[in-house]
């Protein structure tokens, strides 16, 4: 299966990416939305 | 899918029944029999029989060692054990014996490979005691999870990307998803003997959607089973080690 | 949503530590966690969103050290808190420091970062991945630095290592990142907080060294009785460690550093086993006169209870009724401090079980409702048994209601009812038939 680009606007199993929020050493953490939650993510 | 895996039945009819009954229980859907079908217990005919039906129906079996042995007497085993396979010959219909001497090494069903003993030499009935042995077994086949008894204990072994090893014991009843980046070598209790302290039958659980994998263990009558041992005249020791699970 | 760096491919810890929190988040559950929403795996695109907690860690507060001590008692006991709850799942954070630290509006501590976590049911993809321990170096509990991962009271010396700093602005171990550095902390001490600050709290000083102790088995039992000793500073029992301005002397560091062998910690140990050996049990006590036969039960229970399990602590806890409109509460008739009468009879009641004081606490509450003020006190101090005592008297309890019928009835841990025998209850009949059924 084709790896899915992560970019703000770009859109994974669902979530919508946003900014990016955090650039660690281990990890990126990026703000992303879902239709179906509404708790902030 | 629901798969119910089990090892090492030993024609122990009391814990095969009751391990069957909560698999099913539990949703399965689908049944893979990973060997050693007969060979310690009492029910030896039973045992076949109820496998034979099973494959029937689209379950997946393999040979153990104890099976190998019905058709090969020259197997290497030790006393107790010789005994019984000698007294379980006796036992079977001509085409039981068929059945388990035409069963495959190994069966392969998508990423999943299925195998009595160990990967690398299924023929050689290696035991996978440590981390060691089941890197080769992991090392010898592309499948993301082999399933394995043989040993009598269960054991969940993974490889990482980097081919670094981690061994568990694993916790009854506490899904473990089985991550797709690692390959992993899942080593069944067994149903109709276990020897890790728990006189309890085991078996596993792997849904296929979510890729967790549970090892169960099953409470079953004991006692009728160990005086089914006793009562065929068979080595005694092969009914108390019932009582102990050892 | 995080998504681990693994394109570059440098670091295989990264890899690793992403695929324990992809195991351990999305299990964990309660307001002490982010909550998880979903997550991929290695073979498309890896990633676990996880919810947005708002607000900093606590990394943030590094340029206003040191803090007070009473602001610091309060971060630290949102945190053992925190933990405790995370223990009690079974997981070991094992990467406590004040950047996995935040906040929620409504108060508790968030532990965020579970990549170096271990899982008691889950393998431990970690234990044989690397030689060398992996975590933050200044916070690192020394049983970490001998391969131990399984003991949850390595968190309890993290939170110590932050306690310490943020009161005196110091790390106690330094900032040492290489293993010889790091060694150091298996057999030399800190330096004793009050020897940096005169003005701190001896209660203070003993919780941080208890924390900070090289054995686990000398620190607090479990993280609730660390938040318990938190809540509670004025009942914390003084040791000798609380008044210590030296480090230990260079025989004890020697004998320390070359008897190792003696003192290695056993090899696996169960987490839930251990946190079940060291439970809060809180027994509710009536100083009214007529309740000796029943205290006697309750006292017998309290003894077989503590008997099996060296570690519990106890908690002695009376509520002192007051009426609605009553304003006048701390003096009787007579001018007694009620208060502190009550407090005398609950030491009194529990003298006979010769508990060691550090396992000990006596506490009055001041209530309208008494099994509401038992159950407040008992969820905050996340308590894990209740004992209380029945009312015999089928009259009062007409009137005044059930207290242990509530609270049986509605407390979130387990409760055990004691009633006195039939014999020394024979003489009230009218209580003998509702008994069996109440709470």
């Amino acid at each position: 299966m084709a790896k899915p680009s992560i970019e703000p606007g770009a859109e994974l199993d669902g979530f919508a990416i946003g900014e990016r929020v955090h650039q660690g050493g281990m990890a990126t953490l990026w703000s992303v939305t879902h239709p179906g939650i509404t708790v902030p993510l | 899918m629901r798969l119910a895996v089990f090892a090492d039945i030993h024609a122990n009819r009391q814990a095969f029944s009751a391990c069957l009954a909560a698999a099913r229980a539990r949703g399965a859907e689908r049944i893979i029999c990973l060997g050693d079908v007969v060979g310690y217990g009492a029910d030896p005919e039973w045992a076949v029989e109820t496998v034979m039906d099973l494959v029937h129906d689209g379950a997946i079996a393999v040979r153990g060692n104890h099976d190998n042995a019905i058709g090969t007497p020259s197997e290497t085993m030790n006393g107790a054990a010789q005994a019984a396979i000698e007294w379980t010959r006796g036992r079977l219909s001509a085409p039981q014996r068929r059945f388990l001497a035409e069963l495959p090494l190994t069966q392969q069903e998508d990423d999943r490979l299925y195998v009595h003993s160990e990967a690398s030499h299924p023929a050689r009935w290696r035991y996978v005691e440590g981390t060691s042995e089941a890197a080769r077994s992991i090392e010898a086949t592309d499948a993301h999870v082999t399933f394995c008894g043989h040993i009598h204990q269960p054991a969940l072994y993974s490889m990482s990307s980097a081919a670094k090893m981690t061994g568990f014991v694993p916790t009854s009843d506490v899904p473990v998803q089985l991550l797709g980046g690692r390959r992993w070598l899942a080593v069944v209790g067994s149903v109709g003997q276990p020897r890790d302290g728990n006189p309890a039958a085991a078996f596993a659980m792997l849904d296929t959607a979510t890729r967790e994998i549970t090892y169960c263990r099953v409470p079953y009558d004991v006692e009728t089973a160990a005086d089914r041992i006793r009562a065929n005249g068979l080595p005694r020791w092969l009914a108390d080690r019932l009582l102990e699970g050892r | 949503m995080k998504i681990p760096r693994i394109s570059e491919g440098e670091d295989p810890a990264a890899i690793v530590s992403f695929e324990m929190e992809q195991m351990i988040v999305p299990r964990l559950a309660g307001p002490h966690v982010p909550l998880c929403f979903g997550s991929g795996d290695f073979d498309r695109q890896p990633y676990v969103v996880i919810e947005r907690i708002p607000g900093k860690t606590l990394y943030d507060r590094l340029g206003d050290l040191p803090i007070p001590y009473e602001e610091a008692r309060v971060i630290a006991g949102k945190i053992a808190t925190a933990l405790a709850d995370l223990h009690r799942q079974n997981v070991i954070h094992h990467d406590i420091k004040p950047s996995s630290i935040m906040f929620r509006d409504s108060g508790e501590a968030v532990l965020i970062d579970f990549g170096l976590s271990h899982h008691n049911q889950l393998p431990d993809l970690l234990q044989e991945e690397f030689r060398l321990p992996y975590g933050t170096a200044p916070y690192m509990a020394p049983e970490r630095l001998l391969g131990v991962r399984d003991d949850p009271r390595s968190d309890l010396f993290s939170l110590g290592v932050l306690l310490y700093f943020f009161t005196t602005g110091v790390r106690p171990f330094g900032e040492s990142e290489t293993l010889r550095g790091m060694k150091r902390r298996l057999w030399r001490d800190p330096y004793p907080p009050r020897k940096l600050k005169p003005d701190y709290p001896l209660w203070l000083q003993e919780i941080v060294l208890r924390c900070l102790e090289i054995e686990p088995v000398w620190r607090h039992p479990t993280a609730s009785q660390l938040a318990f000793e938190l809540a509670h500073p004025d009942q914390v029992k003084l040791t000798a460690r609380s008044e210590r301005l030296q480090r230990d002397p260079l025989t004890t560091v020697w004998r320390r550093r070359f008897n190792r062998g003696l003192t290695l910690p056993k090899p696996k140990s169960d987490v839930a086993a251990q946190l079940a050996s060291g439970p809060i049990v809180a027994v509710a006590i009536d100083t009214e006169e007529g309740s000796g036969p029943l205290n006697e039960c309750l006292r017998a229970t309290a003894e077989q209870l503590l008997a099996t399990l060296p570690s519990a602590r106890l908690a002695c806890i009376n509520v002192l009724k007051l009426g609605r409109i009553t304003i006048d509460r701390t003096l009787d008739e007579q001018g007694n401090n009620k208060h502190i009468d009550r407090l005398v009879a609950l030491r009194h009641w529990a003298s006979p079980l010769k508990l060691d004081e550090s396992r000990l606490t006596v506490h009055v509450l001041e209530a309208i409702d008494p099994a509401s003020a038992i159950l407040e006190f008992t969820a905050v101090n996340r308590v894990d048994h209740i004992v209380i005592g029945a009312r015999q008297n089928s009259m009062m309890r007409t009137f005044l209601g059930s207290v242990s019928a509530k609270v049986a009835a509605e407390a979130a841990c387990t409760v055990t009812v004691v009633r006195p025998p039939r014999s020394a209850v024979a003489q009230d009949k009218s209580s003998s038939t509702p008994k069996a059924i109440e709470a």
